[in-house]
C-alpha cells in the first residue's frame, strides 16, 4: 500500500486524537512509523494499524477504516481540488473514479494498487458500484462516498447487498444521494 | 518531578519522531532518485530508438542502418563491441565485417576469431538467438558452456554478451551481438529495448528486399527483351544477308529470273524485322532508353530515298506518287535515320490506305518565331479518317479501327513509334482528315542546323572506285562468332576494295588483332567466349593494339557504352554496307594522320582528341595561337582544327600567322567558333579555310569535325593520285 495512505491516517489520528494516541497505536500494531508518501509498505501494516484503533477505541475495524475515509477526503479535496470542483454532485464525481481519479493517483503514485468500481447506472436515483480487491476495504470507499456527499453538501444513503466480508465474492454499493430539501 | 518525567517523556516522543521522519526523508529522496535515473535511462533509450527509427527510414542501404545501430546501441550501453551476423540461404549465421570497436587494435584477435566462424542455429550467442528468434544473455561468455570464442573473448577482456533477432517477420535475418569488458547480469529492460532495435531493423531488410525484387523483375523484363531480340534478330539477318548475296550474284550473272523472288525473300524478311523493331523501339521509348543521334544531313536525299522505297508499294495500288521539294532546302540537324523511319511510315501508309489516288510529299522551310522549321507534309486521297478515328489514330497498338488491321496488316505501332521520334527531336505529327476525301500527315521539326543552300554531303554515297587498290588494300579483321555474318561481311567488304580477315570469336579476335595489327576491326558484341565489350576493352587496354580503330557491329544498340569503352562507330545489324564501307574507309584514311586542335576549352579539347584518336588521328593539343605555333614548329600536322576566341593569341591572329608562313600555308584549316560571325570576320577567314562549325551541341559537333576532316583527307588524297 501507498505512503500516503499511511501518512492520511497519520494525519486524522494526529488531529482528531492526538500525537500521542498515534505512538500508541504505532506501538500497539509494532509499525515502523517512518512512511513516505511514494514508498510502498506492506498492506498487513495497515491493518494491524486498523486493529490497534479498533482495539483502543473500542469499535468494530469497518466504523474505523469508514471513519477514517470520512476523515481522509476532505484533506484529498484540499490538496487537489480540480477534481471536485469539476463537478457539481457526488453521482458525476463517482463515474469518475476510474477513468479520471484513479489514472491521476497511478501518474502521481506510480504502482499504486487503486481499485476498478464498474458501474450499474440503470436507475437515476441509485447508482450501483460494483467493487472487488483483496484488500477487501469497501469500508473505506463508504467513507470516502459519504464525505464526498458532504463535499458536495448532499444526503446520501449507502447499502451493501453483497460484501466480500460477508462471503460474497464481491461487493456491491448501492448509493443514493439527495439534495438537502429535495 | 512529574514536570521533569513529562518533559522526558515529552522529548523522548519528539526524538522518536524526528527520527522517523528522517527515515522518511531518506526513503523519498532515495525514491525520487531512483524516479529520476529511470527517467534518464527512459530518455536514452528513447533516443536510440528515434535514432534507429531515422535510421531505418533514411538509410540508403540496410549496411548503413545497421552500422548506426551497432554505434548506437554501443553508445546507450556503454559496451565496447558490436557485430552483426547475417543469416545466409542454407540458414546459418555469416559473420560480417560490421563493427563496432571501441579500441579496433585490443579487440583485434577477438574478430579475427569471429569472422572466421559461422554459427548453426543453437551454436554460441548467436545461434541461440538464431534458433529461438528472441534476444539472449551471457553473464559471463568466458564461463559459458556454449561460447565458442571464449578464448579469444578472455584474452581480449570481453566478458558479459547480450544479442538480439533482426527479424523480418519471424524470420531471423541477421543477429547482432555486443561485449561488456565485465561481466554483468541480465537485464530484462535493455533485451526489451534491443528487440524493437530488431524490430526497426528488420523493416529496412524487408525494405530493401522489396526494392531488389522489384528490380530483378525489370532487369529480367530487359534482359528477356534483349535475349528475344537477339534470338529474332540474328537468323533474320543471315537470311537477309545470304539472299542479298545471292541476289548480288544473279545480277552480275544477268539471272533477271532469280532477281524478283530473291528480292521477295528480302522484302518479307525485312518486313519482319521492321515488326520486331517496332515492338523494341516503342518498349525502349517506354523505358527511356532511347538515343538520339542527331547530326546534320540533306534533307532532300532522305526524301528521295523513302520516296525511291516506297515506289513499288505505291505502284501496287495504282497509286502516283509526287514530290514538291524545293532544289535549295538544304539540310537540317536531327537524327538522320529516325525521320526516315517517321516518313517512311507515313508514305507506306498512305500508300497502303489508298487506291488509285495520288500521294504529295511536300518539304517547305518555314520561319516561325520559335525558328526555323522543316515542315514534311504526306497527302493521300485515301479512304480518310473519321474524327473519331483520329482520336484513337496516335495510340500504341491502335489502328483506325480493328478491321483495318485484318484489311491492311502492321502492327499498329508505326504511328505511335514516329509521332514519338519526332516529339523526341521538338516536333511532332499532327493529322487532317476527311472521311472518303483523304488524309494529310505532317511532320514539323525545328531545322536545327545551318540554313546553307548547299548539301553538305553528297546526296547519295559515292561509288567507290576501284582504283583505290593503288595502296594496299587495308585489312579488316572480322570478329563475329555467326558463320554468316562474317562471310556476308567478307564478301561486302572485299567487293568495296578491303582485304578481310576473320576471327570466329573474342580469344582468335584477339590474337589475330596483335598478330595482323589490322587497319580496323569490325567486332560482334554478343558472342559466347567472350562477349564484345570485353573484346573491345581487351583491345583498348593493350598498348599493342590500342590504336586499332573498332567499329561494333551489333543488334543491341548501346552506342553510348560502346563509344565510352573506345570504340570508333557504332553500327546496329543489320548492317548497311555502304555506310560500313564509309566508316571503316575514313578510318583507314585517316589513319596515320595528324591533327593540332587548338582550342582554350579543356573539354572540347579532350572530346576531340579521345573522337578523332578513335578514328586513327594522331593528336597534338594546343590551348591558345602562341602554343599552337610551338606545336606547329615541332611538327606540320595534316590538319588544324581552331578555336577563334582564345587568350593570348586568337584564331584570327594564328589563322593570320600561318597564312603568311610558305610552311604552314597549305595546311587546311577547320574553323570551330562559338562567335556570331559578322560579314567582316568571314572576309578575314575567307581564305584557306576548310569550313566553319558553329559550337552547339558537343556530341553533334564533334561527330561533325570527324566528318569533315574525312572528307577533307580524302579529298587531298584524290589530288595527290591525280598529280603524282
Amino acid at each position: 500500500m501507498k505512503g500516503v495512505v499511511f501518512n492520511l491516517l497519520e494525519a486524522v489520528v494526529r488531529r482528531d486524537y492526538g500525537d500521542d494516541t498515534w505512538e500508541a497505536l504505532l506501538e500497539a500494531a509494532e509499525a515502523d512509523g517512518a512512511y513516505t508518501s511514494l514508498g510502498n509498505y506492506p498492506d498487513d501494516e495497515m491493518m494491524r494499524l486498523v486493529g490497534a484503533a479498533s482495539a483502543a477505541l473500542k469499535l468494530p475495524a469497518d466504523d474505523v477504516v469508514r471513519w477514517f475515509g470520512r476523515n481522509a477526503l476532505p484533506l484529498l479535496a484540499q490538496k487537489h481540488p480540480n477534481f471536485f470542483t469539476a463537478h457539481k454532485s457526488t453521482r458525476p464525481f463517482l463515474l469518475t473514479l476510474n477513468d479520471v481519479i484513479h489514472s491521476e493517483v497511478r501518474k502521481l503514485y506510480p504502482g499504486a494498487d487503486v481499485p476498478v468500481f464498474t458501474y450499474d447506472t440503470s436507475s437515476s436515483d441509485v447508482l450501483v458500484m460494483h467493487y472487488s480487491s483483496p484488500r477487501k476495504l469497501c469500508a473505506l470507499a463508504e467513507g470516502f462516498i459519504e464525505a464526498t456527499a458532504g463535499y458536495y453538501a448532499e444526503e446520501v444513503s449507502l447499502d451493501q447487498p453483497e460484501c466480500m466480508n460477508r462471503g460474497d465474492h464481491r461487493c456491491v454499493l448501492r448509493v443514493a444521494v439527495r439534495k438537502p430539501g429535495a | 518531578m512529574d514536570n521533569l518525567g513529562d518533559a522526558d517523556a515529552q522529548l523522548a516522543r519528539l526524538k522518536k519522531r524526528f527520527d522517523r521522519e528522517q527515515r522518511a526523508r531518506a526513503e523519498s529522496e532515495a525514491i525520487a532518485e531512483r524516479a529520476l535515473s529511470e527517467l534518464y535511462t527512459k530518455k536514452k533509450e528513447i533516443e536510440l530508438l528515434q535514432l534507429i527509427t531515422v535510421a531505418a527510414n533514411e538509410a540508403s542501404t540496410v549496411d548503413d542502418a545497421m552500422r548506426t545501430a551497432l554505434d548506437g546501441v554501443c553508445a546507450h550501453t556503454r559496451w565496447p563491441v558490436g557485430h552483426v551476423h547475417l543469416t545466409d540461404p542454407a540458414g546459418a549465421l555469416l559473420s560480417t565485417k560490421l563493427w563496432h570497436l571501441d579500441h579496433p587494435e585490443r579487440y583485434k584477435a577477438f574478430r579475427d576469431v569471429s569472422e572466421a566462424l559461422t554459427f548453426a542455429p543453437g551454436t554460441g550467442l548467436p545461434g541461440r538467438v538464431l534458433e529461438g528468434g528472441k534476444p539472449a544473455w551471457i553473464v559471463d561468455v568466458t564461463k559459458d558452456d556454449n561460447f565458442p570464442r571464449s578464448k579469444a573473448a578472455l584474452d581480449c577482456g570481453l566478458r558479459a554478451a547480450f544479442a538480439f533477432p533482426v527479424l523480418v517477420g519471424d524470420e531471423v535475418a541477421a543477429v547482432m551481438e555486443f561485449f561488456s569488458d565485465e561481466p554483468a547480469e541480465p537485464d530484462d529492460a535493455k533485451l526489451t529495448i534491443m528487440a524493437h532495435v530488431g524490430s526497426q531493423l528488420g523493416r529496412v531488410i524487408e525494405r530493401r528486399r522489396a526494392e531488389d525484387a522489384l528490380r530483378l523483375a525489370s532487369q529480367h523484363k530487359s534482359q528477356f527483351l534483349a535475349n528475344m531480340s537477339h534470338e529474332l534478330r540474328t537468323p533474320l539477318n543471315a537470311i537477309i544477308g545470304i539472299t542479298e548475296m545471292l541476289q548480288e550474284d544473279a545480277r552480275d550473272a544477268n539471272r533477271e529470273d532469280e532477281f524478283e523472288p530473291l528480292d521477295r525473300v528480302v522484302r518479307a524478311a525485312r518486313h519482319l524485322l521492321a515488326v520486331i523493331n517496332d515492338i523494341l523501339d516503342l518498349s525502349k521509348i517506354e523505358a527511356g532508353k532511347m538515343d538520339l543521334h542527331v547530326g546534320s544531313f540533306a534533307i532532300a536525299s532522305v526524301v528521295e530515298d523513302v520516296v525511291h522505297t516506297v515506289g513499288t508499294l505505291a505502284a501496287k495500288n495504282n497509286n502516283a506518287l509526287r514530290l514538291e521539294c524545293p532544289a535549295d532546302i538544304g539540310v537540317m540537324s536531327a537524327d538522320q535515320t529516325r525521320i526516315r523511319q517517321a516518313l517512311l511510315n507515313l508514305v507506306s501508309n498512305a500508300a497502303k490506305f489508298t487506291e488509285n489516288g495520288t500521294i504529295t510529299i511536300s518539304v517547305d522551310r518555314a520561319v516561325a518565331e520559335t525558328g526555323e522549321w522543316i515542315v514534311i507534309a504526306v497527302a493521300d486521297t485515301g479512304i480518310g479518317l473519321t474524327a473519331e478515328q483520329k482520336g484513337r489514330l496516335f495510340q500504341d497498338f491502335v489502328q483506325a479501327d480493328a478491321s483495318t488491321t485484318r484489311k491492311y496488316g502492321g502492327t499498329g505501332l508505326g504511328l505511335a513509334i514516329s509521332r514519338r521520334f519526332c516529339q523526341m527531336m521538338g516536333g511532332d505529327i499532327t493529322v487532317e482528315s476527311e472521311p472518303g476525301k483523304g488524309s494529310t500527315f505532317t511532320i514539323r521539326l525545328p531545322a536545327g542546323g545551318t540554313s546553307s543552300a548547299a548539301p553538305v554531303q553528297p546526296a547519295t554515297p559515292q561509288p567507290t572506285p576501284r582504283a583505290r587498290s593503288i595502296d594496299r588494300a587495308p585489312l579488316i579483321l572480322v570478329i563475329d562468332d555467326e558463320d554468316s555474318v562474317r562471310d556476308v561481311t567478307t564478301h561486302f567488304l572485299r567487293r568495296e576494295g578491303f582485304a578481310v580477315t576473320t576471327a570466329n570469336g573474342g580469344r582468335e579476335g584477339l590474337r589475330l588483332a596483335r598478330e595482323l595489327q589490322p587497319a580496323a576491326i569490325t567486332l560482334d558484341v554478343m558472342m559466347p567466349d567472350l562477349d564484345g565489350w570485353t573484346v573491345l576493352a581487351a583491345i583498348k587496354g593493350d598498348p599493342a593494339t590500342a590504336g586499332i580503330p573498332v567499329v561494333l557491329m551489333t543488334i543491341v544498340d548501346e552506342k553510348n557504352r560502346g563509344y565510352s569503352l573506345g570504340a570508333a562507330d557504332y553500327m546496329v545489324k543489320p548492317v548497311d554496307w555502304s555506310a560500313l564501307a564509309g566508316v571503316l574507309r575514313a578510318i583507314c584514311q585517316s589513319a596515320g594522320r595528324s591533327v593540332l586542335v587548338v582550342d582554350d576549352d579543356d573539354t572540347m579539347r579532350s572530346g576531340l582528341r579521345r573522337v578523332l584518336h578513335e578514328n586513327g588521328w594522331q593528336v597534338a593539343e594546343a590551348e591558345n595561337g602562341r602554343v599552337a605555333l610551338a606545336r606547329l614548329a615541332e611538327a606540320r600536322p595534316d590538319v588544324i582544327v581552331v578555336d577563334l576566341l582564345m587568350p593570348e593569341m586568337d584564331g584570327f591572329e594564328l589563322l593570320d600567322a600561318l597564312r603568311s608562313n610558305g610552311a604552314w600555308r597549305d595546311i587546311p584549316a577547320l574553323v570551330l567558333t562559338a562567335k556570331d560571325l559578322t560579314d567582316d570576320d568571314r572576309t578575314r577567314l575567307n581564305v584557306g579555310i576548310e569550313r566553319i562549325l558553329q559550337k552547339r551541341d558537343r556530341h553533334e559537333l564533334l561527330g561533325e569535325v570527324r566528318d569533315v576532316l574525312d572528307r577533307c583527307i580524302e579529298r587531298r588524297r584524290g589530288e595527290n593520285v591525280a598529280v603524282p
